[in-house]
């Protein structure tokens, strides 16, 4: 047994050796030969100069006589890891942020990555077959048997009961739920249904539990202000609490509707109306759909595609006339969209509609995917399909994450609809959708009784007894909102239209709904009133800071004990069935933008649902400069100060109050850290950056043929692609002049289609070009081969990467802090020279820190 | 052993360009290619190298008495061929005069190597010479019918399978040759021919591409010199659908 002493001395040692070229391995003797006599292998500077990664030796500096014994005296004393990197030829752009911010971000990230793995208990069991096991015994016979069943329900209700009201102390809370927590954390490993399940059941028991301790023994009865507070608060948790068991009942099991082949006949097809609704949009934006539509794979003859213009607008109707479809506009412009459709019902008679707004491009395969569902289904009124974006959405775009994680979006299309549809309750969502005509003109057309027109149809055919579908595969998409008052903008019209539903045809009175899809419906309208619950939230610990209002009556331990253990199960509960389409703690960002904006329409909606007005979206605009849109932050920033405050005020007790509120004053305290984390996500998201180009590029691999003027043809691959040019990836790009006309061939299915193009840029790997398309025909075969592609969707998730709650919520952490730095670089821009000055001077300290060597990886 | 004839609908449409780089490629993939020219303009020879007096062929060979397969070349990459060889017109005629009375001389030469499944035996059979084309199709395991996109190939191909006379019109196949789709003409063919020959079409289209030409001027295969080419995509395609092809036609299994 060597001494720890002998042991690092050894390893000195061997580093030296290792330094000189000697391998320390060897026998003793060769050892002192090689010291001596044999020369070490020859290798060459750059390998010696990789153990400096921080000093340019083509290049020294002054600073370097310092440098370079400090590094090795480090590598001597420490035991250190090479970095390992794909290739050693790009060199990294100096990032502007200041190296503070990074090693935090670095840090936090590095840190929730270890924690999360400890989190993760690795077993050698086999999950699949744990699996089997699992199913096998939750479709056993024996639960058919209504006797069991019942039984199984009463022993389980008296059980819930006994978790949920018996009073513990706090040993005994702590102990049942370690116990839960446990449970979940050994069972979460497990894939399948069962298991998905069994957490949503861990997750009801610890929140309701939660809430009964609530309700029985945290209200302070003698104090008016903490009552008014408290109840607040309570009736705010009552909200979340009914939304997260309204979630699980909603989502427990995405139905994921497989599409269903037509009949080979095409003769018994029916025919299909597509409408495409436009107000104020700009021509080029509706083009594109035209042309997709037009190249929808359907017998000619019983597809009729009609162009609504509400805006009676001349070049439109050439357009159409030049395109050859139906162009219908109507003298009023009364009830906006839903009139606009309810007029074309009446000059149209196909037994089928297929509705897309004017910016969503429909696939070539949209109605052979969807219609099949109708033929089997009599009683089927509406097909509805995933909006799908091909753009990034405000918070995308400013805080730069487009494509990286799943967008605000993707939760309601991807899971919710779904979920939906296991009780057949999806609705109508205004575009990419079909719905049979019968049953439309049995409710009297599109409604226009609220601003949702499109829910309220859906409830209104459901309420007759028809049935609703939901396909889960993207077969349109479109432009996503263009800045955040556009987005909050459509939100408040969704929201004010939610709660007009809710107010003046709720689906929990009435007829013609099951209690699922009544449980569906309201939970869609109700998620909208999160507005006031929100605000509570981010306010709720003031209460006590700055007023020393007991909101909740409890002491700090025990809130604790109840309240982190029904947060963390939501979290993994959540992340279990919601990971792919929405990360954890994100929801917490977008509620809480919307939250101000929200408020008041549903709550005004609530009691006078027919104030208010409709307000389009604008599409299509674009933002010219980056700008910190102060308008749509002054409410974060209000709650920003006043938890600021609080804080202030918290620290200042921490030091002169009482002894026995520490614990009360420190839980506080961390719940205002959070808020102001999350306030300051919401800040971030007000920095609207520029939007650099008119047209999206869409990132997809298609091949191509590159046709030079000199005869040769060059193969490709697209990188990317959008309305307006293309970009091209091939092993050999020629060498082309800037402006150098070629042409490029994209294939429509087995027809191939060349289009003119200009050279833009070119490098050695990559050719972006620009079409200099001549005729509509080109036009119309472009978007046919590029956006019309029945394949264009259906690789858009594959770069992502599994939610993992611990890591995401590192990454809302560092959106909050960004927001921080955001706010202070728009607030202080007088500051920003000096603050620069400093964080040079930062970065040229930290040069001298010894950093661990650079190694290529091995292959 | 697999027999690929390849016979163009009309003159010039590229069918011994197409033997010759898929030589090329069947031989990039190890396999053993051996490549026969039928055709008496001896054409096919360039495409691997030979000088252009040379004489020797398959042809003066056989009418000389001297054993046939010393006629045969072997390329740097191993592909082996045999040109038809400089005869005068009284020549060839004498050979097909032959070969009328011994329909199968050439079945008898082809058995006569010692082959295995990995080897590939290339015909580029003529236009005219109505008896060796017949003796090569009644052969093959594939006859690929070369054509381009213009109206006198899609005329000519109703009467194809009398004109060339195929025996089992399972093995024919009609491959679309220097197709350039920035012509409209082309295209309009091509989608005719997607739709009234679907059956026999060959999935793979070869696009008109000037490095094809250049190759051959330069006397390199075209994979050596432009191998990012889409011609070398199209023929790299092409055998593997080929090979594929073979593999699952029934007539592979005699």
């Amino acid at each position: 047994m060597t001494s720890p002493f002998r042991k690092s001395f050894q390893s000195v040692f061997n580093s030296l050796l290792m330094a000189c070229g000697i391998d320390p391995a060897q026998s003793r003797g060769r050892l002192m030969l090689s010291l001596l006599f044999i020369l070490p292998p020859p290798r060459p500077a750059s390998y010696y100069a990789r153990f400096f990664p921080h000093v340019n030796f083509g290049h020294l500096r002054i600073g370097d006589t310092i440098r370079i014994p400090l590094q090795f005296l480090w590598l001597t004393l420490m035991h250190v890891n090479p970095h390992e990197v794909q290739s050693l030829a790009a060199p990294k752009i100096k990032s502007s942020r200041p190296y503070v911010f990074r090693y935090i971000r670095n840090r936090v990230h590095v840190l929730s990555r270890r924690l999360s793995k400890r989190l993760h208990f690795r077993t050698k069991a086999d999950f699949a077959h744990i699996q089997k096991l699992a199913e096998s015994a939750a479709n056993h016979r024996y639960w058919d048997n209504k006797l069991v069943s019942y039984l199984a329900y009463g022993v389980s209700a008296i059980l819930a009961l006994l978790c949920i009201t018996t009073p513990f102390n706090t040993v005994s809370q702590l102990l049942f739920i370690s116990l839960l927590w446990i449970t979940a954390l050994v069972i979460r490993n497990i894939p399948g249904q069962v298991v998905t399940l069994l957490l949503m059941v861990l997750s009801v028991v610890a929140s309701t539990r939660y809430l009964w301790w609530r309700m029985t023994s945290t209200l302070n009865w003698d104090s008016s202000l903490d009552l008014i507070w408290g109840l607040l608060l309570l009736i705010s948790e009552l909200y979340t609490w009914t939304i997260l068991l309204f979630g699980y009942a909603q989502t427990a099991w995405p139905l994921k509707r497989p599409p269903l082949t037509l009949p080979a006949d095409s003769g018994i097809w029916p025919c299909v109306d597509v409408f495409i609704p436009t107000y104020n949009e700009p021509l080029k934006v509706v083009k594109p759909t035209v042309y997709a539509a037009l190249g929808i794979d359907w017998p000619k003859d019983k597809l009729n595609i009609h162009l609504l213009d509400d805006g009676r607008r001349e070049e439109f109707r050439c357009f159409a006339e030049q395109a050859g479809i139906n162009y219908i506009a109507r003298p009023s412009n009364e009830h906006a969209k839903a009139g606009n459709l309810n007029h074309a019902l009446t000059k149209t008679n196909s037994e089928f509609i297929a509705i897309f707004d004017c910016d969503h491009i429909p696939t070539r395969s949209f109605l052979q995917l969807c219609m099949g569902w109708f033929l089997r289904d009599p009683k089927l009124a509406l097909v509805q399909t995933p909006h799908h974006f091909y753009s990034a959405d405000p918070f995308e775009r400013n805080l730069g994450i487009f494509r990286t994680a799943p967008n605000e979006g993707e939760l309601f299309y991807g899971l919710i609809q779904d979920g939906n549809d296991m009780w057949n309750a999806t609705f109508f969502c205004g575009s990419c959708a079909i719905i049979k005509r019968a049953p439309l003109e049995e409710i009297g057309g599109i409604a226009v009784e609220t601003v949702t027109e499109d829910a309220h149809t859906a409830l209104k055919l459901q309420r007759l007894g028809y049935n609703s579908a939901y396909i889960n595969i993207p077969q349109a998409a479109g432009l996503a909102t263009e800045s955040l008052s556009a987005h909050i903008g459509q939100r408040i019209r969704w929201a004010r239209g939610m709660a007009q539903i809710f107010r003046l045809d709720n689906p929990f009175l009435g007829k013609g709904l099951k209690w699922t899809q009544r449980l569906c419906y309201s939970n869609a309208m109700l998620h909208f009133f999160n507005g006031i619950p929100r605000l509570v939230f981010l306010t709720a610990p003031l209460a006590f800071l700055l007023f020393h209002a007991y909101v909740i009556y409890a002491p700090a331990l025990f809130v604790a004990l109840y309240v982190l253990p029904h947060m963390a199960h939501a979290t993994i509960t959540n992340s279990r069935i919601q990971g792919p389409f929405r990360n954890s703690f994100w929801a917490e960002i977008y509620e809480t933008v919307l939250s101000w904006y929200i408020a008041r329409p549903t709550f005004v909606a609530l009691f006078a649902p027919h104030k208010g007005t409709f307000n389009v979206t604008s599409k299509g605009d674009g933002v010219d400069k980056g700008y910190f849109d102060w308008t749509i932050a002054l409410p974060y920033l209000l709650l920003i100060v006043l938890n600021i405050m609080g804080i202030i005020a918290g620290v200042w007790q921490l030091y002169s109050g009482p002894l026995d509120e520490v614990p009360t004053l420190i839980l506080n305290l961390f719940w205002v850290l959070y808020n102001m984390v999350i306030l300051g996500g919401a800040a971030a998201v007000a920095l609207e950056s520029k939007q650099v180009r008119m047209t999206h590029r869409v990132q997809l691999t298609l091949p191509i043929v590159l046709h030079l003027t000199n005869g040769k043809r060059i193969r490709g691959e697209t990188a990317d692609f959008s309305e307006g040019g293309i970009s091209i990836v091939s092993a050999f790009i020629p060498a082309m002049q800037r402006d150098e006309s070629v042409m490029v061939s994209l294939w429509r299915g087995k027809e191939e289609m060349t289009f003119p193009a200009r050279v833009m840029s070119i490098t050695p790997t990559q050719l972006r070009l620009r079409w200099e398309l001549q005729n509509a025909q080109q036009e119309s075969a472009l978007v046919q081969c590029t956006f019309g592609r029945a394949d264009a969707w259906v690789d858009w998730s594959k770069e992502r990467k599994p939610d993992k709650p611990i890591e995401s919520l590192a990454t809302v952490i560092s959106v909050g802090l960004l927001g921080y730095r955001r706010l202070f670089e728009q607030l202080l821009p007088r500051l920003k020279p000096t603050l620069r000055r400093i964080f040079t001077l930062n970065e040229f300290v930290d040069s001298f820190r010894p950093r661990a060597p650079v190694f290529m990886e091995k292959k | 052993m697999n027999v690929v004839s390849v016979t163009g609908i009309t003159g010039g449409v590229g069918a011994t360009t197409l033997v010759a780089q898929l030589a090329f490629a069947l031989r990039a993939r190890g396999n053993r290619v051996i490549a026969f020219d039928l055709s008496p303009h001896n054409m096919l020879r360039l495409h691997f190298g030979m000088p252009w007096a040379e004489g020797v062929g398959l042809v003066p060979h056989v009418l000389s008495g001297k054993p046939w397969n010393e006629s045969a070349y072997r390329c740097e990459n191993m592909v082996e061929f045999l040109p038809f060889g400089k005869c005068s017109e009284h020549e060839v005629a004498a050979f097909y005069r032959m070969l009328d009375k011994n329909p199968s001389w050439l079945a008898e030469r082809l058995a006569e190597l010692e082959t295995d499944d990995n080897t590939y035996v290339l015909i580029d059979s003529p236009r005219s010479g109505h008896g060796l084309r017949a003796q090569a199709h009644a052969l093959s395991n594939l006859i690929l019918i070369v054509l381009e996109a213009d109206t006198q190939a899609y005329a000519v191909l109703d009467q194809a399978q009398t004109s060339l006379s195929l025996t089992d019109a399972d093995m024919a196949v009609l491959l679309l040759n220097g197709f350039d789709p920035t012509r409209t003409l082309d295209c309009d063919i091509a989608k005719l021919l997607r739709h009234t020959h679907a059956a026999s079409l060959c999935p793979v289209t070869i696009h008109r591409d000037e490095s094809v030409r250049e190759a051959l001027s330069s006397k390199r295969s075209l994979n050596e010199y432009a191998p990012y080419s889409q011609a070398e995509s199209d023929f790299s395609t092409l055998t593997t659908w080929l090979i594929a092809w073979l593999a699952n036609s029934p007539s592979s299994l005699r």
